[in-house]
């Protein structure tokens, strides 16, 4: 089941740039476009900071979706 | 192919040239310094020194030119870049062994006798018997 996140959304409701987010969680901007496009899935350390970072439930920012068949 | 790739493949060639330069640099610079019995090896091995640092003065001189420039605290590295690195690392050693392998079957069948082709036919076994463990070891977990 792949995880899937809801981070370019919740950035965009906040106003935050890429840019803006990669210096204040020290990733680069490629990461977070990686996050975004569901083509990497961050650590559980960037995971957790992402969550305070958004300041959300874990539920509103990841989610496992099950596969089509 | 977009801006950015463009960018870096471009970058990259230019280092290789750069480095190409330094060590052509390095060379002439060492050649008429060096002039003993021995002089082609210390001639090699100094020459190489003079590129690697000529390389990699340049090479810092940009990196700081860069981060100058820049005008954002953003990172060039974090978990996903180290973690591109060590699978890169990791593939290039799988190929680099498997090469050793290939190379020591047409060692064994090729027929030369001489010691240099009979200690490279045991260091690439060495290699050869490595990658196996790996893949053994791979398996097993």
């Amino acid at each position: 089941m792949p995880v899937i996140n809801h981070i370019r959304e919740i950035r965009l409701e906040k106003g935050i740039t890429q840019v803006k987010m990669a210096e204040d969680l020290q990733i680069t901007r490629q990461t977070i476009t990686a996050i975004e496009k569901h083509k990497y899935n961050p650590s559980l350390e960037l995971a957790l900071k992402l969550l305070n970072y958004f300041d959300v439930p874990i539920e509103e920012l990841f989610e496992l979706r099950s596969e089509r068949k | 192919m977009n801006k950015e790739k463009k960018k870096e493949y471009l970058t990259l060639v230019i280092i290789q040239i750069f480095f190409s330069i330094c060590m052509v640099i390095g060379v002439w610079i060492a050649k008429p310094i060096i002039e003993s019995e021995q002089g082609d090896f210390w001639t090699i091995f100094f020459s190489a020194v003079t590129g690697i640092v000529l390389f990699s003065v340049g090479f810092l001189y940009l990196r700081w030119y860069k981060l100058k420039k820049r005008k954002h605290n953003v990172p060039e590295n974090d978990e996903r870049t180290f973690n591109n690195i060590i699978n890169a690392m990791a593939w290039s050693a799988f190929l680099f062994l498997l090469i050793c392998s290939i190379s020591v079957f047409a060692l064994s069948f090729s027929g030369i006798q001489q010691i240099e082709v009979g200690w490279l036919y045991v260091y690439l076994s060495g290699m050869w018997g490595l990658l196996l463990l790996q893949m053994i070891i791979g398996k097993l977990r």
